[in-house]
């Protein structure tokens, strides 16, 4: 469970240093989205290769394409809802991106849809898990990059 | 394997695909001053792209996956030593 954990900080710091490049909030989320819609089109590729190779049945992939699928309009109404926040206001606080990223993460997080990545190969299954663990931890390290351009404005202000 | 030896695997892996997706903004990065910088609608319209472009490859995948021959047997779980 600690090398799981430590994975996790892992990806989320080196997605924040891979972020902290940006300080307005709406950059970071566009690019964010853009780094999570990158992931999502390599991990589609990946879960088709698992297939090929026999590590997954056809039926196995279906059902995780459709979850990565999901996650991918979940990502389309990411960039609609920042779109809207910079649309009202052009410099609107990191937390109104961050209400756009709660609704990702949580609608990947939901137990129903998380229901449809399990698969009957041990190998597969560690590897479908990092798959969307990833992903996971890239919608995250976004929320993280926003939280941290929130504190450097409220501490330098 | 040991269960240490699977975990470390994981964090490999893990790390892999994060420096993936570093290299992914590194390259947007390099987009953007090649192109003497774009704007942050441009970088959230080229998310739009990636994003319909996804949509596209998931029905094309679905598509081949009604056509695919039947895979090999999985491997066992614990095969034996």
């Amino acid at each position: 469970m600690k090398q799981s954990n430590l994975s996790k900080v892992a990806v989320v710091m080196l997605l924040c240093f891979s972020l902290s490049a940006c300080n307005d909030a709406y950059g970071t989320a566009a690019k964010g989205s853009a780094d999570v819609a990158a992931s999502i089109g390599q991990a589609e590729n990946d879960v088709d290769q698992l297939r090929i190779n026999g590590v997954i049945s056809a039926s196995e992939e279906k059902s995780i394409l459709g979850y990565l699928n999901f996650a991918n309009t979940l990502n389309g109404q990411f960039q609609s809802c920042a779109k809207a926040v910079h649309s009202a206001n052009r410099g609107a606080a990191p937390q109104a991106y961050m209400g756009c990223v709660g609704t990702f993460s949580s609608g990947l997080a939901s137990p129903s849809e998380l229901a449809a990545i399990h698969v009957s190969s041990v190998q597969g299954q560690q590897r479908v898990t990092l798959i969307v663990q990833s992903i996971q931890a890239a919608v995250s390290g976004v929320n993280t990059a926003l939280a941290s351009i929130n504190a450097g404005k409220s501490g330098g202000q | 394997m040991a269960a240490g030896a699977v975990a470390l695997t994981n964090v490999n892996l893990i790390i892999s695909l994060a420096l993936s997706g570093l290299n992914s903004i590194l390259t947007l990065v390099g987009e953007i001053k090649s192109q003497g910088g774009l704007t942050d609608d441009q970088i959230l319209a080229h998310a739009e792209s990636v994003t319909e472009k996804n949509s596209q490859l998931y029905l094309t995948l679905l598509a081949a996956l009604a056509n695919a021959p039947a895979p090999p047997a999985a491997p066992p779980a614990n095969p034996p030593a």
